[in-house]
C-alpha cells in the first residue's frame, strides 16, 4: 500500500478551479502530466501527496471507504452519502465557496403552505383525496427523509431524481421538490418557493478528512506537513484535528 | 452484528412449537395460505407511511419500479383477494417470515426477518361474533404452547373516532388531529395547541380582506386575484379552488382558537386512560359525561366484548383497557388488543389484532369487506416464553 496521502479534488468546473486557486495560494500547483483529461496528478511544492479528480459525489463515497485520505466536496453529499456521516468523516475546514442551502420547495401557488406544518396539513388532504400520498422529487433521499422524521411528516413519497429536479413539479413527476439552492432564481424561474423552515442544510464546499482510510505513521507525518503549508489560506479548525490525529488506530 | 440477544429460529424450546400453532388454526377450519413474498414497494408507503420505508428490504425491477419483500401479511393478502375478486368470507392462516430491518428499540432480533403466524377472518357481518372469535383463537392458541406469561391489552380505535365526530372544530383542524392520533405523538397537547400551521404571515392583508365567510365567491376571486393564479402555471397537481378553500379554511382556524383550546386537553385526557377492563365502563362513561359526549353505543360494545371474553374465561393476569391503543396503525376501525410479556417490559407486543373494516375498499376493493386479523410475532413469543416450563 502506497504511503502517501491521496487528497480527492473535484474534477470539474467552479469547485475545481476554487480549489486549484486555494492551493495556488498556498504554493501547492496542482499539476497534471497529460493535460486536463487526467484523473491523476501530484501538487508541486510538497512531496508524498496524490491528487485524484472525482465528482464530488464520489469524493464522499470514497472519504468514507477509506480510499482516498482527504477530499474537497460539500457537506450536503457527505451527508446524504454517509450514514452517520460524523463516524466516518471529519470536516476540518469550511472553505468559503461552494455555497448551496438543501430546501424543500412548493408551488408558489400554494399559497395556503408556508412552513412545514401547512405541508403536513396539505399532504394529508391530499392522500385522502387522491388515495396516494404526495410525491416530493429529490436527489438527496436520505436527508430528506431524516429531515422530515425529525419533523414529524410522514405522508409524502420520495421520487428520485437525477436531474433537473425543480422542473418536477410543472410537468407533473412531483408535488414538490427538495434540492440544492444558492440564489433562489432556478427555483422562482420554475414557480416554486421554498418553506420558512425548509431548510434542511446549510451547505458548503469542506476539507474532510478520511477516519476510515489506513492512517500510517508517516501519512500522519505528511498530513501536518500538508496542514502547515496550507494554513495560511485555509482555517483549519486545530482542535479538531488533533482530535483526528489523536484518535486515529 | 449487535451484541442482542438473538433468538435463531433452531432454538425453539420444547413447549413453543410453531407448528402447534398453525396446526392449530387449521383445525378450526382457517385455510393455510401463503401470501406473496414480494409486493410494490409503492403500495406499502402508501397504505403504512413512509417511515416504514427505511425498514423495507426494497430492490428496484429491471423496469425500474421499487418492489419490497413483505413487511407484513395482511397487505398482501388483502391485495390479492382484491386482485381475484374474492370478496366473500374467508378465514385464512398464514406461517412465514415477514421483513422489515429492526429499531433500535427490538430487543428480540437483530435480523430484517421475523417470523409471523397469524389469522385473518375477512367479511363475517358478525363483528361482535369474529371480534371475540379472534380473541378467544388467539389465547387458546398461548394456551396450546403453554404460554401464560402476558397481559391483555384491549382498546377500541371508535371510541376516538366518536369523539371526532362530536367535536364542533373545523375539517383541517380534525384532521390534524387524526393525523397526531395515527403518528403516536404523545406530545398530543403542544402539537395541537401550536398554531403556527396558520402562519400566512406575509399575506395577512388578504386575510384581513376576507370579511364576510358568507360571501365565498367573492373572497375567492379575491384571493385567486391576489395570489396572480392567472399569470401562475404551476399548481402541483392540486386544484386552485382547493387551494383557496383551504385558506379560507385557515383563517377560520385563527377565528376557532378560543374553542378549540379545550379539545387538546380532553383528548389528552381520553388518550390517557389506561385501567383494568373492569374499571373501563366507569372511566369512560365519567369521561365521556364531563365532556358532554354521547359515546354510549361505543362504550357499551367495549362492555359486551369484556363481558364475553370474561365469561369464556377470566385471565391470569387481567385484561387492561388502553385508550391509546392502536395508534400508528391507520388501518384499524375498531376493537384492537396486544399481548404483552409481563416480565420483560421493553418487549414490544407478542401479538396484536384489530378490526379493519376499511383496508379492503383503501386498497381498492369494489365492497367493503369486514376484516378482524391477529398476528403472532413468533421471535417475541419465544423470548418471553422460551423460558417457561
Amino acid at each position: 500500500m502506497s504511503d502517501k496521502i491521496i487528497i480527492g479534488i473535484p474534477n470539474k468546473g467552479r469547485l475545481q478551479e476554487k480549489t486549484f486557486n486555494l492551493f495556488m495560494k498556498s504554493g501547492l500547483e496542482i499539476i497534471r502530466n497529460h493535460g486536463d483529461r487526467e484523473y491523476y496528478g501530484k501538487m508541486d511544492g510538497i512531496d508524498n501527496v496524490d491528487v485524484v479528480f472525482l465528482s464530488p459525489r464520489e469524493i464522499s463515497m470514497e472519504l468514507n471507504a477509506g480510499t482516498i485520505d482527504i477530499g474537497i466536496t460539500g457537506l450536503d453529499l457527505i451527508y446524504e452519502n454517509i450514514y452517520q456521516a460524523d463516524k466516518h468523516v471529519k470536516c476540518l475546514a469550511k472553505l468559503d465557496y461552494g455555497f448551496a442551502d438543501v430546501v424543500v420547495a412548493i408551488p408558489i401557488s400554494w399559497i395556503d403552505v408556508d412552513s412545514i406544518i401547512d405541508l403536513d396539513d396539505i399532504a394529508f388532504k391530499f392522500r385522502m383525496a387522491n388515495k396516494r400520498r404526495l410525491r416530493i422529487a429529490t436527489k438527496y433521499p436520505n436527508i430528506s427523509r431524516e429531515f422530515f422524521s425529525k419533523k414529524g411528516f410522514a405522508d409524502y413519497l420520495l421520487v428520485e431524481s437525477l436531474g433537473a429536479t425543480e422542473g418536477s413539479p410543472a410537468y407533473g413527476s412531483a408535488e414538490a421538490i427538495i434540492d440544492i439552492t444558492s440564489t433562489g432564481s432556478t427555483l422562482l424561474a420554475n414557480e416554486l418557493k421554498t418553506l420558512v423552515d425548509g431548510t434542511i442544510l446549510k451547505s458548503e464546499s469542506c476539507l474532510f478528512v478520511s477516519v476510515n482510510a489506513k492512517w500510517t505513521v508517516n501519512k500522519k507525518k505528511y498530513l501536518e506537513e500538508l496542514f502547515g503549508k496550507i494554513s495560511m489560506q485555509i482555517n483549519i479548525d486545530k482542535d479538531s484535528q488533533k482530535d483526528f490525529l489523536e484518535n486515529l488506530s | 452484528m449487535g451484541t442482542k440477544k438473538m433468538i435463531k429460529n433452531t432454538e425453539l424450546s420444547t413447549n413453543i412449537d410453531p407448528n402447534n400453532i398453525t396446526q392449530y388454526f387449521t383445525d378450526k377450519g382457517f385455510v393455510l395460505i401463503q401470501p406473496n413474498m414480494v409486493i410494490p414497494a409503492e403500495t406499502v408507503v402508501n397504505h403504512m407511511g413512509e417511515d416504514i420505508r427505511r425498514r423495507l428490504l426494497v430492490a428496484p425491477s429491471p423496469d425500474g419500479k421499487e418492489y419490497c419483500l413483505r413487511p407484513d401479511f395482511t397487505l398482501p393478502l388483502v391485495l390479492e383477494r382484491i386482485k381475484s375478486n374474492k370478496l366473500d368470507t374467508m378465514k385464512y392462516v398464514y406461517d412465514g417470515f415477514a421483513f422489515r430491518f429492526p429499531t433500535s428499540r427490538e430487543i428480540s432480533r437483530t435480523c430484517p426477518e421475523f417470523r409471523q403466524i397469524g389469522i385473518e377472518d375477512f367479511g363475517s357481518k358478525d363483528s361482535l361474533g369474529t371480534d371475540i372469535s379472534v380473541l378467544k383463537n388467539t389465547l387458546n392458541v398461548l394456551d396450546e404452547v403453554n404460554f401464560r406469561d402476558y397481559k391483555l391489552l384491549l382498546g377500541d380505535v371508535s371510541i376516538f373516532y366518536s369523539i371526532l365526530d362530536q367535536i364542533k372544530t373545523s375539517a383541517s383542524y380534525k384532521d390534524k388531529i387524526k393525523r397526531l392520533f395515527w403518528r403516536g405523538s404523545n406530545d398530543i397537547i403542544s402539537n395541537l395547541n401550536n398554531n403556527s400551521h396558520v402562519v400566512i404571515n406575509a399575506d395577512k392583508s388578504i386575510l384581513s380582506k376576507i370579511k364576510n365567510r358568507k360571501d365565498n365567491s367573492a373572497n375567492k376571486d379575491l384571493i385567486s386575484s391576489i395570489a396572480g393564479f392567472d399569470k401562475l402555471n404551476v399548481f402541483g397537481g392540486r386544484n386552485p379552488e382547493d387551494i383557496i378553500n383551504n385558506y379560507i379554511e385557515k383563517k377560520e382556524i385563527i377565528d376557532n382558537q378560543e374553542i378549540d383550546k379545550k379539545i387538546p386537553s380532553m383528548l389528552s385526557e381520553f388518550l390517557s386512560i389506561t385501567c383494568p377492563a373492569s374499571l373501563a365502563l366507569e372511566n369512560l362513561t365519567s369521561f365521556a359525561k364531563s365532556y358532554n359526549l354521547d359515546l354510549e353505543q361505543q362504550i357499551e360494545s367495549l362492555d359486551r366484548r369484556f363481558k364475553l371474553l370474561n365469561e369464556y374465561r377470566p385471565l391470569l393476569n387481567g385484561v387492561v383497557f388502553q385508550a391509546s391503543l392502536g395508534r400508528r396503525i391507520e388501518y384499524y376501525t375498531g376493537l384492537i388488543f396486544e399481548i404483552r410479556s409481563n416480565t420483560i417490559e421493553d418487549l414490544g407486543p407478542i401479538a396484536i389484532g384489530g378490526r379493519y373494516d376499511n383496508f379492503f375498499t383503501d386498497l381498492g376493493s369494489p365492497i367493503r369487506v369486514p376484516a378482524v386479523g391477529c398476528s403472532i410475532y413468533m421471535d417475541r413469543l419465544l423470548m418471553a416464553g422460551g423460558n417457561y416450563v
